[in-house]
C-alpha cells in the first residue's frame, strides 16, 4: 500500500470514529433527555405554587444559613445582602464573609447595617484564613459579617460554615440573584422526606433581565450575542443535562453560584477544598465518596424551579477564562479521585458518572479537534469528499441542535421564562448558532485547561465584572 | 460507516428538528393563549362568586357557570380563594364548590392511578373535605407519593375527626424530621380533636420515639391538662425522652413544671440537666433561683452555662445571684458566672435563640454524645 492510500484509510478511520464518539455522546444525553422529562414533570407539578403560599406559613421548614463570600464587591454589597435577607422563607439567616477585601467592602456594611462586633462564640472546626472579627448588625438581626484575611472563595465558604447556625447551608455569590421563593423551593425536598445531602437550583442568564434591587422581575434574552448563545447551553445543562442524573444516583455538580448543604456533613468532609479550581465539582464529588462510604440513604438532586440569576460574561476574554478554568477543574477533579472511578463501594458515582465525565466531557473538545484536523487533511489530500464532511457535520452537529431544543422544549413545557414572542425567537436561533463558530471556541478555550492542568496553575484568572445591562 | 448511514441520519435529524421547531413555535403561541384564558376565566370566576355573596346571583347560576371552566383554572381559583377567604363567608363558598363538576372530578382523581391527579385532589380536599369525604381523605394520607400525603394532611382542619388525627400522628411518628414536624404542626393547629388523642397517646406510647414526638405536640398545644400526662415521662429510662420532657416542660409556665424541671437538674445525664436548666430559665422561674446556683457547680460545662444564662434570664434576682458567685468556693462556677454577666445581648440572644453551640440539636435531631 502507498503512503497516500495508506493516509486516505487513516484519515476516513479516524473520521469514523470521532462521529461515532459524538453520535454515542449525543445518544446518551438523548437518555439524559428520557430520564428529566418525568422528573421535569414530577418537579413542576410539585412546585405548583399553590402549596408554596402555605409552606410559607409554617415552621416546619427548617432553617437555613445563606453564606455569601465577599470579594472587594463594594458597589453591590449593600443591595445584595438586602436581597438575600428579604428572601421569602420562615427561617434564614445571612452569614457575609468578607474575605479581606481590598476596597470597601465591609465598612459599606458597617455604614449601611449598623454592625457591631460580638464575641467569637463559634466553633472553629474547618481551618481558615485568620478570622479578624464576627460582626452582628443593629438592623437586620438575621446578619452574621464574617471579616477575614483573604484565602479564597473555598476559604470563606469554610468559615461561614464554621459559623453558620442552622443544619442547612446554601452557599451564593455575592453576585448572583437568588429569586425571593428560590429558597423555599429549595427546601421542598426536605418536606417531601428525601434524604437530600445537597441540591441545587437552576442558574439563568441574567444579562438583559429587567431587575430591580437585586431581583430579576422580568426574564429577558441578553441583548450581547456573546451572552444570548449561553442561554442554550446553560437550558441544556440545567435542564436535561442535570434533572436527568437526578435518576441515575443524583447529580455531580451542584453549582457554587447557588447550592444547598446539609451543613453537618460538609464538616464532616473537611469542607470546602481550597486549593480546588472549580470548589464546587470536587465538593460533589467528595460528598458522594463519603455517603458510600458510610452507607446512607442520600440523594443529591437538581430541582429546576429554584432560580438564581447570574452575570454571563460578554466578552470574549472574560468567557475563555471562565471556560478554560470550568474544564481546568473538571481535568483536576477527575485526577484527584481517580481512585474512585469502577470502585464497586462508590455504585453509580465509579461507574456511571465519572466514565461518563471522563469520556463524554473531559475528552470531548480533544476528539473533536481531532475530527477537524483529520477532516482538513482529508479534505485537502482527496481522502474526503466536500460533500461527505458536510453531511458528517450536518449529523455530528445536527444531533447536538436536536437536544439543545429539547432542552427548550422542556423549558417551554414548564416554566416558560423567555415569554416574549421575541425572545423565544432568539432563543431558538441561537440554539441553531451555537455550533457554528462558538462551539469551536469553546473547544480551543477548553482544550487549554489540559496545559494548565498539567502545569497546576490553580488561579482563576481576572474575571470582569459589567454589572447587569438592564432592560427594566 | 457508508454516505448513505451518515445522509440517512442528518435527514431524520433534519426531519425531527424541523418538527421540534414547529412544535416549539406552536407550542409558545398555545401557551401564551392558555394564559389569557386562564386569567380571564379567573377574573370571571372571582366576579361570579362575589355576586354570589352579595345575593346578586343563584348557587344554580354560580355553578351552571363554574361547570364550564377548565378544571385548571379551578384550581388555581379554589386556592387563591383558601388563602384569602375564611368564616362564614368561606362556608358558603365552599358548599358552592362542592357542588360543581370540579368536586365530582377532584373525588375520582383521589381514586386515580396517575399520582398527579391524587395529589391534585389531596390539595383539592385540603380546601372544600367535608364529613363525607373522610374515607377519601384516609387513602389520600396513605398514598405512595409523599406530597399527596401531606396535602391530605391539611384537610384535618376541616374534618375534625380524631381516627383521622390519630392517622396523622402516626405518620408524623414515622415522617423523616421536617414532614414530621410539618404534620405536628398541622395537628397542633387542630388542638381540640388532637388533645384527647394526644392524652391517650401519652398514657401508652409504644415506643421512644413516639413519645418524643407526643412531647413535641404536647408543647405545641401548652394545655395545662397535659401537665399532668407530660411530667411522668421525667422519670423515663431513654434520655432522648428525659430531654425531650425537659424542653415541652419551658412551654408550660406552670408551677408542676417548675418543680419537675427542678428535679431534672439532679438527673444523671448531663443533657438532662443542661436542658431542664434552660427550661427553667425560658419560663423565667424565680423559685429555682437556688437549685440553678448549686447547677452553676456542675461537673459539666453545658450544664454550667445553661444554669448561668437561665439566671440571667430569671431578671434581676438571677443576675444578683450570679455576682455574688464567690470564686473562694467553686472556681468554675465563678468563670461561667462572669462570662455571661459579660456577655452582651446580642451574645445572650445567640445563646438563647439556640446556636450551632447548642449541644441538644444537631441535624438528625439525635443528641451528641
Amino acid at each position: 500500500m502507498d503512503v497516500h492510500g495508506f493516509l486516505v484509510d487513516a484519515i476516513r478511520t479516524v473520521d469514523q470514529t470521532v462521529i461515532w464518539y459524538f453520535l454515542g455522546l449525543n445518544s446518551c444525553y438523548a437518555i439524559l433527555i428520557a430520564l428529566a422529562i418525568p422528573e421535569m414533570f414530577k418537579q413542576w407539578i410539585e412546585a405548583n405554587n399553590e402549596d408554596l403560599e402555605r409552606h410559607m406559613r409554617s415552621d416546619a421548614l427548617p432553617p437555613i444559613s445563606v453564606l455569601m463570600p465577599a470579594y472587594n464587591m463594594e458597589p453591590n454589597i449593600v443591595e445584595s445582602v438586602r436581597a438575600q435577607l428579604t428572601l421569602r422563607y420562615p427561617h434564614h439567616e445571612v452569614i457575609v464573609v468578607n474575605d479581606g477585601s481590598k476596597d470597601d467592602t465591609f465598612q459599606a456594611m458597617m455604614d449601611e447595617f449598623d454592625l457591631y462586633e460580638v464575641p467569637p462564640a463559634i466553633p472553629r472546626r474547618l481551618r481558615t484564613a485568620e478570622v479578624r472579627g464576627y460582626y452582628r448588625s443593629r438592623s437586620a438581626p438575621g446578619m452574621l459579617v464574617i471579616d477575614k484575611a483573604n484565602g479564597g472563595k473555598a476559604d470563606a465558604l469554610n468559615a461561614g460554615l464554621c459559623a453558620a447556625r442552622y443544619p442547612l447551608v446554601v452557599c451564593a455569590d455575592a453576585d448572583t440573584m437568588i429569586a425571593e421563593d428560590a429558597l423555599l423551593r429549595l427546601a421542598r425536598p426536605f418536606l417531601l422526606g428525601d434524604p437530600v445531602v445537597a441540591t441545587g437550583g437552576t442558574i439563568r442568564i441574567a444579562n438583559g433581565c429587567g431587575i430591580e434591587h437585586a431581583r430579576v422581575r422580568t426574564p429577558r434574552m441578553p441583548r450581547s450575542w456573546l451572552a444570548a448563545i449561553q442561554v442554550p447551553e446553560y437550558l441544556r445543562a440545567f435542564l436535561f443535562g442535570r434533572v436527568g442524573w437526578n435518576r441515575l444516583g443524583g447529580n455531580l455538580i451542584v453549582s457554587g453560584a447557588f447550592g444547598l448543604f446539609r451543613r453537618e456533613t460538609l464538616i464532616d468532609i473537611g469542607g470546602y477544598h481550597t486549593g480546588s479550581v472549580v470548589e464546587d465539582l470536587d465538593l460533589i464529588v467528595r460528598l458522594h465518596e463519603h455517603m458510600r462510604e458510610i452507607g446512607e440513604p442520600y440523594s443529591i438532586p437538581l430541582i429546576p424551579d429554584p432560580v438564581a440569576w447570574t452575570e454571563a460574561p460578554p466578552d470574549m476574554p472574560t468567557l475563555s477564562r471562565q471556560r478554560e478554568r470550568w474544564h481546568r477543574g473538571l481535568v483536576s477533579t477527575m485526577y484527584t479521585h481517580r481512585k474512585t472511578f469502577l470502585r464497586p463501594k462508590y455504585g453509580p458515582i465509579a461507574f456511571i458518572h465519572l466514565p461518563f465525565f471522563l469520556l463524554g466531557e473531559m475528552i470531548a473538545p480533544i476528539v473533536e479537534l481531532i475530527g477537524y484536523i483529520f477532516t482538513v487533511i482529508g479534505i485537502a489530500i482527496g481522502a474526503i469528499s466536500w460533500a461527505f464532511a458536510g453531511i458528517f457535520f450536518a449529523a455530528a452537529l445536527g444531533y447536538g441542535v436536536l437536544l439543545t431544543l429539547w432542552a427548550i422544549v422542556l423549558e417551554q413545557a414548564t416554566f416558560r421564562f423567555y415569554r416574549q414572542p421575541g425572545d423565544f425567537a432568539r432563543l431558538i436561533g441561537y440554539a441553531f448558532l451555537e455550533p457554528f463558530g462558538y462551539r469551536q471556541l469553546t473547544v480551543l478555550w477548553r482544550l487549554k485547561s489540559f496545559k494548565n492542568a498539567w502545569q497546576g496553575k490553580e488561579s482563576w484568572g481576572e474575571m470582569k465584572r459589567y454589572g447587569f445591562e438592564s432592560s427594566g | 460507516m457508508t454516505v448513505g448511514f451518515l445522509v440517512a441520519v442528518t435527514i431524520f435529524q433534519t426531519v425531527l428538528t424541523v418538527l421540534v421547531v414547529g412544535g416549539l413555535f406552536l407550542g409558545h403561541r398555545s401557551g401564551l393563549r392558555r394564559d389569557r384564558r386562564r386569567e380571564d376565566e379567573l377574573a370571571v370566576i372571582r366576579e361570579c362568586v362575589r355576586r354570589f355573596l352579595a345575593h346578586r346571583l343563584l348557587p344554580e347560576e354560580v355553578i351552571a357557570y363554574l361547570d364550564d371552566v377548565a378544571l385548571s383554572s379551578m384550581n388555581a381559583y379554589v386556592h387563591e380563594f383558601a388563602a384569602q377567604t375564611s368564616g362564614t363567608e368561606g362556608e358558603e363558598v365552599v358548599r358552592l364548590l362542592r357542588a360543581t363538576r370540579w368536586h365530582r372530578r377532584m373525588l375520582l382523581h383521589a381514586r386515580s392511578r396517575f399520582w398527579w391527579r391524587r395529589l391534585a385532589a389531596a390539595r383539592a380536599l385540603g380546601v372544600v373535605a367535608h364529613a363525607a369525604d373522610l374515607l377519601v381523605v384516609h387513602r389520600l394520607l396513605n398514598d405512595p407519593t409523599p406530597a399527596t400525603r401531606l396535602a391530605a394532611a391539611s384537610a384535618l382542619e376541616r374534618l375534625p375527626s380524631p381516627a383521622l388525627a390519630a392517622a396523622i400522628l402516626d405518620r408524623a411518628i414515622t415522617g423523616h424530621a421536617v414532614a414530621r414536624n410539618h404534620l405536628i404542626e398541622v395537628l397542633a393547629a387542630s388542638r381540640t380533636i388532637v388533645l384527647p388523642v394526644l392524652i391517650e397517646r401519652l398514657c401508652a406510647p409504644s415506643n421512644d420515639d413516639e413519645l418524643r414526638v407526643l412531647l413535641d405536640i404536647g408543647a405545641l398545644l401548652g394545655y395545662p391538662t397535659l401537665l399532668q400526662y407530660v411530667i411522668p415521662h421525667a422519670n423515663s429510662d431513654a434520655i432522648e425522652v428525659r430531654v425531650a420532657t425537659a424542653t415541652c416542660l419551658r412551654n408550660f409556665p406552670h408551677p408542676q413544671a417548675t418543680n419537675a424541671l427542678r428535679r431534672m437538674l439532679t438527673d444523671r445525664s448531663w443533657q438532662v440537666r443542661a436542658r431542664a436548666a434552660a427550661s427553667l430559665g425560658a419560663v423565667g422561674a424565680a423559685e429555682a433561683i437556688p437549685d440553678l446556683l448549686l447547677s452553676l457547680c456542675d461537673p459539666n460545662w453545658w450544664v454550667r452555662l445553661r444554669s448561668a444564662i437561665a439566671l440571667r434570664l430569671v431578671g434581676p434576682a438571677g443576675v444578683e445571684a450570679l455576682r455574688r458567685v464567690d470564686g473562694r468556693i467553686d472556681r468554675y462556677a465563678f468563670d461561667m458566672a462572669l462570662y455571661v454577666l459579660e456577655l452582651d445581648d446580642g451574645a445572650m440572644a445567640e445563646y438563647v435563640g439556640g446556636s450551632a453551640t447548642d449541644f441538644a440539636t444537631s441535624p438528625s435531631g439525635a443528641l451528641a454524645s
